[in-house]
Order: structure tokens, then C-alpha cells, then sequence
């Protein structure tokens, strides 16, 4: 993992000191709330419906055991107990006292974390592959490239007033675990035709109330021209992006306006006079100084243990079933990458308490090098898991209730906060998680279903990305009620789509039996193995639609 | 026997905390011990007294909100503002009170 230099520690600090400045004065008066907000937003600090949210960088979603415990101890010493992983490899807390923020943000620094720039109209954390460094499909560990970009967009000299907030993703596998289409910019590590790598940059993906698939904007960029490039784009829209109405000041609405051939003639333009800048390039040798932080452990010379596995798995098929749902298969052989599941039946999605968070800090440093991932999707990975220690890391998961055998299922339900702590937010989204995680609770049930996404978000601003859902589900709200609103087909994979709507909006109460319904309806006409996306692909939106508002009957397009 | 008014929400500064606006121009955790503004005048006056508090950086983000009375119990006539009330649905265990 990157370890902070003697510049990090003395910025973060300093970064620290002012906040702690900046919120007495606040307290005392000196300061309006009006002068105050762009202040704390930087800091990641939100007023939200109950309290003070404060939202944490996971660099990447990389998190050390020292660093969760931290968390587990801000959680219990500053809130309520818990935290809950979002959408964006990041933690919030829910209940934090202004008074006490600038004491939670000296804690972060102790462990190398930090809040800057989670919020306000600038680069966001920059989220990647959690499985980073580690995967069989990558053809490099993006996470050097990662903290390059995170070290370019800190207090960036230029980008600090943008239009509206600006994500970066990337990936370098080839299964897009990063929605790497659905940011800002999104960057794939590639290979061109002579073998070398570099990135494919994509430009102008988003959800929200207007979502768009990415474009790619260049199909190939050089590894030393990453920081150039990247500045011309923030810089084109910088300069041309909409300032006058923050629903289309996101450069998806720019690119879409200009067209991605006009924006990339823009891009490229800029490009040229500013790439040959040395302040711009690429410096081969800081390169290498930052990867080799993210340099392999040491694993050791371990034989696969399939036949123990498989014995293990005939004995108990409860163990079989996790081994199917939450197992991945890691680069080195004996190893294993671990999924755990933050989605047990009835939990909200990304919820972790003060006590799983220690227990799980300890887990890490047993089974996994003292390290562990935040995954987009809210749950938590072990990177280096021995195979042989599999079953009985299992047992101890299951001891705290983070072994539901359900990663990439139905009740993998990715959920933003929605009405309960959002202030933005029309509707609830984790009471409907909840009943959906509680009515398809059986494991052999989903092992049946296969691969099938569901993503509920209570607002359009569609933090729970549901636009993206194989199943998506928006809260609405109409003459003071909660409705839901599905769509079908969406994709953040590689195989990138938009869900589309399916009709009208349902009441809450409607929700579950609509998902069986749909999931009945899938299993009558999947064909093999066929994943529910397929089957979607393949036989279109009459048939859902049927099975959800009955034969015949024309589902009306308006809420409600 | 149901009746309706109005009160004065707001979040507290120091710790973000929803309140309302009581008598004597204290703030209190809970709806049912909140001012209650029978008539539109009243209802104005809570609220400018809410912006001297705002002023004076006791609270932040003041308003009016609508709640009824059923039963000599108060609750808020809107979703969003009875779970500002209340605390989350879903964690009944971080319920800010019992209104």
C-alpha cells in the first residue's frame, strides 16, 4: 500500500490545523454558515437530515487493518457505532458533531486517511478494480496509476472550482469491476498494437438524472502523456462546462452538447500545446518510486488445494455455497481472493458496525497481510487468503455475519442511504433492500437465479447507480407517498448499459413480489446458463412487463 | 379530535442535531414539546424568531413545517420531515426520541 511521505503527513496536517480554525470560527460567529459551507464540503463534511455526515477517502479502495480499526474507533468514539461503505470505495459516517470533526480528521492523519476533496465541485476520491494487483484478468495493477492521479488532482492549482464534481476510475482487467464507463473520465490500461501498454481514456460517462455510457475519446495514450491529456480535458471543461444550472454542469453534458468527435478535437488541440510542458509529463522514475509501494507481497510457495477444497465442499454445502459466491480465483497459486459480503439478510447495504470493523481488522492481519478493499458494489475483499486457511476463515466470518454467500446475486443489493439519512433523497432505499435481502434469503435459491444485479437509489441523483442495475429500482416520491420505479438491462461491466423503464411505479409494499415475479419470469425463459441480463437482451422488455403488471396490460409510462 | 399547526425545524449548529423551536425561544429535541403556531401570524413570528437564532448561530437551516394532532399526539404531516423527527426507520436502535 502507498505509505504518506513527509509532504503527505505535513499537507494533511496543515489541511487539519485550518479546518480546526475554519470551524471555530464558524462556532463563534465570525463566520456565516453561507461562508462556511465551502468549506467544510472539501472536507467531506455534509449537513445532512439527522447530523453532520462526514465521508472518508478510500484511496482506491485499498484499507489497511490499522487503518479499519481507526474507523471502528471513530465510529464508537464519534458516532453511533457503525459506518456505511458507499458506491465510491469511500466510508460516511452519519451522526458527527461539528465541534468534534476537526478531532476526527487529526485521528484519520495518524493513520494516513484523510477527507479532502470528498466533496465540492473538484476530483473525487479515484476509485479502481478491487482486486487490483491481484486479479488473473489484469494486465497491470492500475493502483500506482491510481495514486499518481490522486497526488496530480490534490489542491490542483486549477481544478479546484470546477463546474461540478469530477470522478476518475480505473481498471486493469479485463472484467470492468470499476464502472469504469460511468465516470467523468474513465481509464483502461490496454495494450495497442505493438504490445504496449497504455491507456484507452474514456470521457463524458455518468448516472444522475441524465446518464450516460462513456465515449472513448482516445482509443490509446501513451503511459507519459497520461497527466497531459487528463489536463486538457479538466481544462476544456473547465472552461466550457456549465456553470449556470448544476443538473448539466457535469462534462457528460458538455461532451453530449458538443459531440464526442467536437470535444475530442477540443481535447486534442489543448493537448498539443501543453503536452510537451515538462511540468506535465510523466516522470519514469516517480513512477516507479510509487509502484513500488504497491510492489507484491511476499506469498509463499503454495500448491493449489483443490481436492482439500473439494472435499470440504461436498462435506458442507454451506461452505460449497460460499466457496461458488464469494471466491475468486487469485494470480498466485494457493491463494484466493475473498469476497465479504456486507449484505446479510435484513443489514443495510454497506453497513458495518465498530465491532465487525475490529474483528475484521483482526481477520485481515490472519488471513490476508493485514490488508483488505472497499468494493463500489459495498462490500469488503481479503486479497491474500491461503487456500488451505479458506474454511476456516469462513467459520470466522460467519462468527460476525459477513459470510452471506451471495456476491454478484440477488441480494448483493447495492443501496444508497436514501430518505432515512439523505437529505437529497425522494424515498427510502434500504427498508426496500431489506425486504428484498429478507424474502430471497435462501442460498440455493440465489445459486439458482445466477448472476443478477439489483441497484436502488432514492433519488435521481442515483448514488445507488441504479441506472446500471440489471434490476434498477428509483424512489420517487408522488403527493407525499413512496413509489418505485424499475428498470431492466442496465450494466456497469464491460458490457455497459442503461437500464430501461419497465412502467409504472410500484408502492414499496409491491416491491419483492415484482422481483419475483421478474425472477420467475427469467427463470421460464433463460435458456442454459443464460444470465438474467441476456435473457433480457435476448427476449426484450413485453415479457417483464407482463410478468410484472400482468398480460396485456399496457403499463403507464407517468409515476404512479 | 385532530387538529393542525405549524412549527419551526432547524439543525442545531454545533452538532447538526434536528430541533424545534420551543417557547421562551429555546430549542428542543422533541416535536411534542415544540412551539405550535396555531394561525399564519404565529407561524411567521416562530419563524422570525428562528432567524435571529440562524443570526446568532445557535441553528442552521430553519423553517416552517406543517403537523397535526391526533389523540394529543403531534406528528409531522410530511414523510421527509417525520423522519427528521424520528430518526432513521432503519435503525431503530439510533431513534432520536419516541415521537
Amino acid at each position: 500500500m502507498y505509505r504518506y511521505d513527509e509532504f503527505d503527513h505535513t499537507l494533511v496536517a496543515e489541511r487539519v490545523a485550518v479546518f480546526r480554525r475554519q470551524v471555530e470560527r464558524r462556532l463563534t460567529g465570525d463566520i456565516t454558515e453561507d461562508q462556511f459551507k465551502p468549506l467544510r464540503l472539501p472536507n467531506g463534511l455534509y449537513l445532512q437530515l439527522h447530523a453532520y455526515m462526514l465521508r472518508i477517502n478510500v484511496p482506491y479502495g485499498c484499507l489497511s487493518s490499522r487503518q479499519l480499526r481507526k474507523l471502528a474507533f471513530i465510529a464508537r468514539r464519534f458516532d453511533r457505532g457503525f459506518g456505511h461503505f458507499t458506491t465510491r470505495q469511500n466510508i460516511q459516517f452519519n451522526w458527527i458533531r461539528l465541534d468534534e470533526a476537526p478531532d476526527i480528521l487529526a485521528e484519520l492523519a495518524d493513520v494516513e486517511m484523510n477527507t479532502m476533496q470528498s466533496s465540492g465541485n473538484c476530483v473525487r476520491n479515484i476509485t479502481a478494480d478491487q482486486f487490483a494487483g491481484r486479479a488473473r484478468d489484469e494486465i497491470e495493477d492500475p493502483r500506482p496509476w491510481c495514486e499518481l492521479i490522486r497526488q496530480w488532482s490534490i489542491l490542483h492549482p486549477e481544478f479546484g472550482y470546477l463546474p461540478r464534481k469530477f470522478k476518475i476510475a480505473v481498471t486493469g482487467a479485463a472484467s470492468d469491476r470499476a464502472a469504469v464507463k460511468f465516470h467523468d473520465v474513465g481509464l483502461y490500461l490496454r495494450r495497442n498494437a505493438e504490445g504496449v501498454i497504455g491507456f484507452e481514456v474514456i470521457v463524458g460517462g455518468g448516472q444522475g438524472r441524465t446518464p450516460y455510457v462513456g465515449l472513448t475519446i482516445r482509443e490509446w495514450l501513451a503511459k507519459e502523456d497520461l497527466f497531459s491529456y487528463l489536463e486538457a480535458i479538466l481544462r476544456i471543461y473547465n472552461l466550457g462546462g456549465r456553470r449556470d444550472n448544476p443538473n448539466k454542469a457535469r462534462i457528460k453534458i458538455q461532451v453530449n452538447a458538443l459531440g464526442i468527435d467536437e470535444f475530442r478535437r477540443l481535447v486534442e488541440e489543448e493537448w498539443a500545446e501543453i503536452k510537451a510542458s515538462p511540468l506535465l509529463n510523466v516522470d519514469p522514475a516517480e513512477v516507479a518510486r510509487i509502484t513500488a509501494y504497491f510492489a507484491p507481497p511476499a506469498w509463499e510457495d503454495l500448491p493449489e488445494e483443490t481436492v482439500a477444497l473439494d472435499r470440504l465442499r461436498k462435506a458442507q454445502p454451506a461452505f460449497d455455497a460460499w466457496y461458488r459466491a464469494n471466491v475468486v480465483g487469485h494470480r498466485t497459486p494457493g491463494y484466493a481472493i475473498v469476497n465479504l459480503s456486507l449484505k446479510s439478510p435484513g443489514i443495510a447495504p454497506g453497513d458495518l458496525t465498530a465491532e465487525q470493523m475490529d474483528r475484521v481488522a483482526d481477520l485481515a492481519d490472519r488471513f490476508s497481510l493485514g490488508e483488505l478493499r472497499v468494493s463500489h458494489r459495498q462490500n469488503l475483499v481479503f486479497t491474500d487468503v491461503r487456500q488451505k486457511e479458506l474454511h476456516e476463515l469462513w467459520t470466522e466470518l460467519a462468527r460476525i455475519s459477513l459470510a452471506t454467500a451471495n456476491i454478484g446475486t440477488l441480494t448483493d443489493i447495492v443501496a444508497c442511504p436514501g430518505l432515512d439519512f439523505c437529505s437529497l433523497a425522494n424515498a427510502r432505499a434500504i427498508p426496500v433492500a431489506q425486504d428484498i435481502s429478507r424474502h430471497f434469503s435462501d442460498a440455493a435459491t440465489l445459486q439458482d437465479i445466477g448472476e443478477l444485479t439489483i441497484n436502488i437509489s432514492g433519488c435521481m441523483n442515483a448514488c445507488g447507480h441504479h441506472h446500471v442495475g440489471h434490476i434498477g429500482i428509483l424512489g420517487v416520491e408522488k403527493k407525499g407517498q413512496e413509489f418505485y420505479q424499475l428498470t431492466l438491462g442496465g450494466s456497469s461491466a464491460e458490457d455497459a448499459a442503461l437500464g430501461e423503464r419497465l412502467g409504472r411505479a410500484i408502492s414499496a409494499d409491491e416491491v419483492p413480489a415484482a422481483i419475483e415475479a421478474l425472477v420467475a419470469r427469467y427463470k421460464s425463459l433463460r435458456s442454459g446458463d443464460e444470465r438474467f441480463l441476456d435473457t433480457w437482451r435476448r427476449v426484450g422488455i413485453e415479457p417483464f412487463q407482463d410478468a410484472v403488471y400482468g398480460e396485456g396490460v399496457t403499463p403507464r409510462r407517468e409515476v404512479a | 379530535m385532530q387538529s393542525s399547526g405549524q412549527m419551526v425545524v432547524a439543525s442545531r449548529l454545533s452538532d447538526g442535531r434536528v430541533v424545534f423551536l420551543g417557547t421562551g425561544a429555546q430549542w428542543v429535541e422533541d416535536l411534542q414539546l415544540g412551539a405550535l403556531a396555531r394561525h399564519k401570524d404565529e407561524g411567521e413570528a416562530l419563524l422570525q424568531s428562528a432567524r435571529k437564532a440562524e443570526a446568532a448561530n445557535q441553528v442552521v437551516e430553519a423553517y416552517l413545517i406543517t403537523v397535526e394532532t391526533i389523540a394529543g399526539k403531534r406528528r409531522a404531516t410530511d414523510w421527509r420531515e417525520s423522519i427528521r423527527a424520528c430518526g432513521p426507520t432503519v435503525r431503530t436502535d439510533l431513534l432520536t426520541h419516541t415521537s
